[in-house]
């Protein structure tokens, strides 16, 4: 073969690379979101796995019916990596959805969020939900960004085949959950014994989230508050103090399964799921993970987070499941009215009827809870839903710059778990550092006034 | 046209195929490398939420905080030189002790030597989960533990900081091993068998065989194999981050998972500046490059060739 055929064979081989690595770079350019001449389509994203045979089921009826009528064809797609990192790079390559999630105040400073006051058809949920809108989370800056369409609550997963071994019973026989903190206590050192590997708790002590979920949040119902005090803007953390010597005094007690350091909130969830574990803190979303994903081998049932003092207790925290924030490019494309069309049905009484019937979504609406009926929920669903009643959002909370300092979550478990501060000692150093976040936050943004975030009746509103 | 433009012209025709043929190369590198160092090191002098309304310029702020309060990220460093020392002295002996064995004649070399290097491609969640499983307190480690009598009651793997770093290190040891023993497989097959016929011949035994040649002659690519275990070693971040996330109380985390966990958006918790954990990141790489200058001089000196 002569030199000129491998030159012009090396130079068509050269050009073909060129031609696919320049397609390859232009590929991210091709707008998928196609639309023809008649149909809209309306893309969503969502993290919710557990979901997603329902959603797409509804999502099914919702092109056949009401799409159909409109026009109007949603696309409804679940990202299972990441969803916050996917949107980011969404966002800025220009190929975002047209519902999109992320941190509120960065969405509403870049303008990629539209407000519902804004929107044709959006403030009639701002005159539904006044009530529960909570600064940074579904307002910011005097607008409103998001509602909450359903909620996630707070309980005490409790192993009734233990507790009826134990002969923790009512007057009926049935298991008997702790109602106050002394008592939790008293079970649970009860129930453990250790030639048998069976405990009274279980603490997930490497998951991330442990001390906010299972100790501050639950705190809330003996102090009503969650170490914030919004009546003045304050931090106090004594307001924790009642569920962290809890867990402190179990763990001295031998009550707490042990390697608590090394287990993740899945493996703790397995175990209490194996049967040997009395009591674990629990959150709805575990009823998928106990009737599906570590299927649990004994009864267990679902209880209020125990209080301090029975006779004077506060409203449980409730966690709020955010419907979508709506693009502005959106609506600026499709219009309004198309946006509003799928929004209207993802918040409205109907799918979040269908999502509580089949155990996905607890709705915010008490009305849904009472009317809608359970034949097939999974277990521990019901129970799960009616916490609902004696539950409320926290509230926003003050701003402040604690980032020169580890995180209350990691500087407990760091420092008063491991048995080097003495949790008196911890609260007041950390009340310290709040209150200087609060003046440095201040001093480096003078134009902030926090004045509506106080709520003078915050107890009051509270109590239960 | 003359020869000499002809030579020219097919010159540059070459030269413009090469640099079409590495450009994707080149632009991944600007677009994925040095713009986001580049990026870091600009949001090093800021303090940097996330949001455009969050970023104040703050000078050296962030260096003069790293240095003079942050102590928990230099107890990082000394714990990255434990795990170091700890892992790397077992983990490069086993590795040339199993290649000398695998270099001989041996039969089912290939099948060992691919089940050697079997963990290396696991994913690093999954070996996580392992060990973490395999050291839970009524896990395999404990239970044959107990069965042979070495220990009465069982282990707190995690709950102490020598425990946790033993079970991190026997981990990270059994992960990697593989690759460094299939390296120094290739830096024995370097070696001529004529220099072992020749000292066999003069009488020496297998331990000054081991020293006298096998050791010098490879020394060169023993060398790179150590910078790249020390490399790997310094990075080990998203093995830490599965086994123990720092458990017992931060104090089994490393520079770079404490990095990743504190101030890298999604995998901390709550607010994070973004400024600090790039300043930090800027001292981490000097810190790094530094280490590893100073090993290319002592590598230098040692095999003689400074």
């Amino acid at each position: 073969m002569g030199v000129n055929t491998m030159n012009k064979k090396f130079k068509a081989l050269t050009g073909i690379v060129a031609v696919m690595f320049c397609l390859g770079c232009l590929s991210g350019c091709i707008n998928k979101s196609v639309t023809s001449s008649e149909v809209t389509e309306i893309v969503m994203w969502s993290s919710n796995s557990h979901s997603k045979k329902v959603f797409t089921e509804e999502v099914g009826k919702f092109n056949n019916t009401i799409g159909k009528e409109n026009n109007v064809k949603l696309t409804y797609i679940v990202k299972e990596n990441d969803l916050g990192k996917q949107m980011e790079i969404a966002l800025q390559t220009g190929e975002a959805p047209d519902f999109i999630s992320g941190k509120l105040s960065t969405l509403a400073d870049n303008g990629d969020i539209i407000a519902l006051e804004d929107i044709e058809g959006g403030q009639k949920y701002v005159d539904q939900y006044r009530d529960q809108l909570v600064e940074d989370i579904h307002t910011y800056k005097g607008k409103t960004y998001r509602i909450s369409c359903s909620v996630i609550t707070f309980g005490l997963l409790y192993n009734k085949d233990m507790f009826k071994k134990a002969g923790i019973v009512d007057e009926n026989g049935e298991a008997k959950p702790p109602e106050t903190i002394a008592e939790m206590r008293e079970y649970a050192k009860k129930l453990t014994n250790k030639e048998k590997k069976e405990y009274g708790i279980i603490f997930p002590v490497k998951w991330d989230a442990w001390v906010s979920n299972e100790l501050e949040f639950t705190a809330m119902p003996s102090t009503g508050s969650i170490g914030y005090d919004p009546t003045n803007g304050t931090f106090d953390f004594n307001a924790l103090k009642p569920m962290l010597r809890l867990a402190l005094d179990m763990k001295v007690d031998g009550s707490v399964y042990p390697g608590a350091e090394g287990t993740d909130n899945d493996p703790a969830r397995a175990r209490f799921a194996e049967g040997n574990i009395g009591m674990k803190f629990g959150v709805s979303w575990d009823v998928g993970v106990l009737n599906d994903q570590f299927p649990a081998k004994c009864d267990w049932g679902v209880a209020p987070i125990p209080v301090e003092d029975p006779n004077n207790k506060y409203l449980q925290v409730e966690n709020y499941s955010l419907a979508p924030l709506i693009s502005k490019k959106a609506v600026e494309e499709k219009g309004a009215d198309k946006i509003m069309l799928v929004y209207d049905w993802f918040v409205g009484n109907e799918l979040q009827s269908v999502l509580y019937k089949e155990g996905m979504a607890i709705p915010n609406s008490a009305e849904i809870i009472k009317n809608v009926e359970l034949n097939n929920a999974p277990k521990g669903w019901k129970e799960f839903a009616e916490l609902h009643n004696i539950s409320t959002f926290s509230p926003a909370r003050i701003a402040t710059d604690t980032s020169a300092y580890d995180s209350i979550e990691a500087d407990f478990i760091n420092k008063v778990w491991s048995g080097e501060e003495d949790l008196d000692a911890f609260i007041e150093r950390r009340n310290a550092i709040s209150a200087k976040g609060i003046e440095l936050y201040k001093k480096n943004n003078p134009e902030y006034d926090p004045s509506h975030l106080i709520i003078p009746d915050w107890y009051e509103k509270v109590k239960r | 046209m003359s020869v000499f433009t002809k030579m020219k012209h097919k010159n540059k025709s070459k030269y413009l195929q090469g640099y079409l043929m590495i450009s994707p190369q080149i632009i991944g590198f600007f677009v994925f490398t040095l713009y986001p160092l580049v990026w870091a090191i600009s949001k090093a002098f800021y303090y940097y939420d996330g949001s455009l309304l969050g970023l104040r310029y703050v000078g050296i702020e962030n260096f003069t905080r790293l240095f003079a309060s942050d102590s928990t990220y230099w107890h990082t460093w000394i714990t990255t030189i434990k795990f170091s020392i700890l892992k790397m002295p077992i983990e490069l002996t086993l590795a040339m002790l199993l290649a000398i064995i695998l270099s001989k004649k041996i039969k089912g070399k290939g099948f060992f030597r691919a089940v050697f290097y079997l963990p290396n491609i696991i994913s690093v969640a999954i070996v996580g989960l392992i060990i973490t499983s395999m050291f839970d307190y009524f896990g395999f480690i404990n239970a044959w533990l107990m069965r042979f009598g070495i220990i009465s009651e069982e282990i707190d793997w995690f709950s102490s900081e020598h425990t946790a770093m033993f079970a991190l290190v026997s981990g990270s040891i059994w992960c990697t091993f593989g690759i460094n023993t299939l390296y120094f497989i290739t830096a024995l097959a370097n070696v001529p068998n004529e220099v072992y016929e020749s000292a066999k011949i003069d009488g020496a035994s297998p331990m000054k065989t081991f020293f006298k040649i096998t050791i010098p002659l490879t020394m060169p690519v023993v060398g790179t194999i150590v910078l790249l275990s020390l490399n790997g070693t310094l990075h080990t971040s998203d093995y830490i981050l599965v086994t123990t996330n720092g458990a017992p109380a931060g104090k089994t985390f490393t520079v770079m998972p404490y990095i990743v966990s504190k101030f890298v958006p999604g995998f901390a918790n709550g607010a994070v500046n973004i400024g600090y954990g790039c300043a930090m990141s800027v001292v981490t790489s000097i810190i790094m490059i530094l280490i590893a200058l100073i090993y290319t001089r002592i590598n230098k000196k040692l095999q003689g060739t400074d």
